[in-house]
């Protein structure tokens, strides 16, 4: 009972900033809330309706889940690869290592801002360099249609590959060295190594980590705001930018509400899906 | 009992209830619900209302404390977005000097404002005067958030010292209320970078084929952003500007789309495509922010930004590049009709203001006349510092301000966008619905602009979606 009673203060901050609030968005997810008149009349299941006939919704979600195997493949993969350079001896490995924090501990917004102006057509860093070394005539309009979704990816990517380094590196560091020195006795090499011991122990964090990718590719807003605005076109309008607009440009509040269960929904499912892929075989590590 | 099964019993104990406490708070959301669908609504005691025969809505007006004869000794609040506060705390020291009123200024962001102060004001916040965008001050007012300033002293003189095409944007337009003073207003015009156009044997651009073709040229010879706009924030002003500069208004006043079937609805859209298709705009109009768009401009690799006049002032004063001064503006709006439209934002008084007298004074003092000192005090100082303007004539016709402009804009020239070229739209700020056209239409605006809609598709689509809005509304 004492126990019960310690847990209660961070029980009922869960309760008033968690439990509260999202029970109230599945209240007025089947609502209509009219701002101006301060009136919220229930109306069933019309927001859900409404949102799955619009237009839009189907193609965001869509380019939500792909957005967010873009960042998974992008962050996790090249944060790996960080982590096992980084495992390795070498003069200023220390220096290196420090460096690694800084794209994670630099905001979303800063960091959209940032790319934005590398990728920028008109005075980009990248554009300015190809350019300079004669690879290209013209700049390249990286925020096209069909390059926006993968260029915005690749700025989640870049600070979530920083962040999967840090804990590939903590989990690396952690593995016994003596496995490593019987698979050399047994004559396996660089790859089996990996294969048989490496990635195995490492693999519940570099799993979770790769669900954290998947969640923040899944609910990414700021780095959309920031460099496309969910275009060119419709081209980067993904479900959270969506939601914000129902919510504070339409001032659709309902739909809103329901648009975020739904992509609460998404991120859920996703999330299960990637915990069963990533988790079906580890436990025979254990 | 070992302690490890105490341990799994204690988790799953406490999972249990805390599943059990969710499930219930979850049917009590439900309940909630159903009670909400099903109550009675409730008695209200009656508002003071003013119901208006000829149109089919019920206008509530603002309940109107009377002004009350002691002085105020409390503490006004102003809501304000975060466009200089440093200027804006000025001038509130200044209006402290004059009356002794102290006031608290309440900064938000300029992008979650709206949001913000709606639930600030919903919550009971305290606000006297408070920054109104022009798209929401009738919803206001009908909400009975804004207080009608008719019966204010001076008011009527202030709608009269107006020009007049500028009132309906402070009016209610089903009453002709006034409801709101000016923050600042302006117009959108084409600013040119008269540089290049002399450099390039151009004339003014009379239409916008003119445009077109100018920046045709100009894109052949390698300019990387001939035409820059805020297509990827704000397009539906320019769309709105476009419409209007061809003679045509997209709604009538009962919000009936006039533009499904008229050639000049699609001449505008097939005008917008070949722009991007033929490489006559920035190559990235529909994700450029603000600090591109300038850049681009004040570096000579756009020749026309279509934006709000306020630009003049960064592109010929206070910016920096190697084009700064080269800016000007056509002597007449490119277009058939020869219109732009006025762009600007408001100040409105709050129905629970603490004192009307005192809210009145500091309205008046930001928005008008300053009946003590005779002067447009804050009007004068956002005109001067950063070519924010304000629609009374007299504020134009004073000495000092028109040689603070002309040092960085043909002062007539601007004079005569603002007092005659500019038409208030007032159709943005009636409906209720028009927010969520705004959206569908820019999505389809978007997505017929990079090629993925047909034009000849799109009249029909946004004139069907705003029936659908209307009709449900």
């Amino acid at each position: 009972m004492f126990g019960l009673l310690l847990c209660l203060p961070s029980f009922l901050s869960v309760v008033v900033l968690n439990i509260f609030p999202f029970l109230w968005v599945i209240y007025i997810a089947f609502t209509d809330v009219n701002l101006y008149k301060g009136t919220i009349t229930f109306t069933g299941l019309e927001n859900f309706l409404s949102v799955a006939h619009s237009e839009d919704f189907l193609s965001s979600v869509w380019l939500t889940v792909e957005y967010s195997a873009y960042v998974v493949v992008g962050a996790s993969v090249i944060g790996l690869l960080i982590a096992l350079v980084l495992n390795n001896e070498f003069r200023g490995r220390s220096v290196v290592r420090s460096l690694l924090v800084i794209p994670w501990a630099i905001p979303w917004i800063v960091n959209g801002f940032l790319w934005s102006w590398i990728l920028d057509a008109n005075f980009g860093l990248v554009n300015g360099i190809l350019f300079q070394v004669g690879l290209i005539n013209g700049y390249i309009v990286f925020f096209s249609p069909e390059l926006a979704l993968p260029l915005t990816a690749l700025a989640a990517a870049w600070i979530q590959s920083s962040f999967t380094g840090l804990m590939c590196l903590s989990g690396l560091q952690a593995i016994p060295h003596d496995m490593y020195d019987s698979a050399d006795v047994d004559g396996a090499d660089v790859l089996q190594k990996f294969r048989h011991i490496t990635f195995p122990w490492i693999r519940p964090t570099w799993g979770m980590a790769t669900l954290v990718n998947a969640i923040v590719g899944l609910t990414m807003f700021d780095l959309i705001f920031i460099m496309t605005k969910g275009g060119p076109g419709t081209s980067t309008l993904l479900l959270p930018f969506l939601v914000f607009r129902q919510f504070f440009i339409a001032l659709k509040i309902g739909e809103g509400a329901a648009l975020s269960l739904m992509l609460t929904l998404l991120v859920l499912s996703v999330s299960l899906f990637y915990m069963i892929l990533l988790y079906r075989r580890a436990r025979f590590y254990r | 009992m070992s302690e490890v099964s105490k341990e799994k019993m204690t988790r799953r104990t406490y999972l249990k209830y805390g599943a059990g406490i969710v499930v219930a708070a979850a049917a009590g959301a439900a309940a909630y619900g159903i009670y909400e669908a099903t109550k009675p609504p409730p008695a209200v005691a009656p508002p003071a209302t003013t119901t208006v025969t000829a149109a089919p809505t019920t206008v509530t007006a603002a309940p109107k404390p009377t002004p009350t004869p002691t002085p105020f000794t409390g503490t006004l609040q102003l809501y304000a977005w975060d466009y200089h506060p440093e200027l804006i705390k000025k001038h509130l020291g200044d209006f402290e000097n004059l009356y002794g009123t102290k006031v608290n200024l309440n900064v938000t962001p300029y992008p979650g404002y709206l949001s913000s102060v709606q639930a600030k004001i919903m919550g009971g916040a305290s606000v006297d005067v408070i920054y109104v965008q022009l798209k929401t001050q009738v919803k206001w007012f009908n909400a009975g958030w804004l207080r009608a300033l008719d019966d204010l002293p001076g008011a009527d003189d202030i709608k009269k010292g107006m020009f007049a095409a500028w009132l309906p944007r402070h009016t209610h337009p089903k009453t002709g209320q006034l409801i709101t003073l000016p923050y600042w207003v302006g117009s959108y015009v084409n600013m040119i970078n008269d540089r290049i156009r002399k450099e390039n044997g151009f004339e003014w651009p009379k239409t916008l084929d003119d445009i077109y073709n100018q920046c045709k040229k100009l894109s052949a010879k390698g300019m990387k952003a001939p035409y820059t706009a805020y297509w990827s924030w704000q397009l539906e002003e320019n769309v709105v500007n476009y419409i209007a500069g061809e003679g045509l208004d997209l709604f009538d006043s009962e919000g009936r789309a006039l533009f499904k079937d008229d050639p000049r609805t699609k001449y505008v859209l097939d005008w917008m495509r070949k722009m991007v298709k033929d490489k006559c705009t920035s190559p990235t109009i529909l994700t450029d922010d603000v600090g591109p768009i300038v850049t681009a401009w004040l570096n000579g690799d756009s020749y026309i930004n279509n934006w709000h006049t306020y630009f003049i002032e960064s592109y010929n004063r206070s910016g920096q590049g190697k084009e700064l001064g080269n800016c000007k503006i056509p002597p007449v709006p490119p277009g058939s009709a020869q219109k732009t439209i006025a762009i600007g934002d408001n100040y409105g008084m709050m129905a629970k203001a603490q004192d009307v007298n005192a809210a009145w004074t500091l309205l008046r003092f930001m928005g008008a006349k300053e009946p003590k000192t005779g002067k447009f005090e804050v009007a004068t100082a956002w005109a001067t510092e950063t070519g924010l303007m304000s629609p009374y004539p007299d504020l134009w016709d004073d000495p000092g301000l028109k040689s603070s402009v002309s040092t960085w804009a043909d002062f007539d020239l601007f004079r005569k966008y603002v007092g005659e070229y500019s038409q208030p739209v007032t159709f943005r700020q009636n409906f209720i619905w028009y927010d969520e056209w705004v959206t569908y239409m820019e999505d389809t605006i978007k997505k017929m602009v990079v090629g993925q809609v047909p034009v000849e598709d799109v009249p029909k689509k946004l004139a069907d979606k705003a029936e659908e809005l209307r009709s449900k509304a």
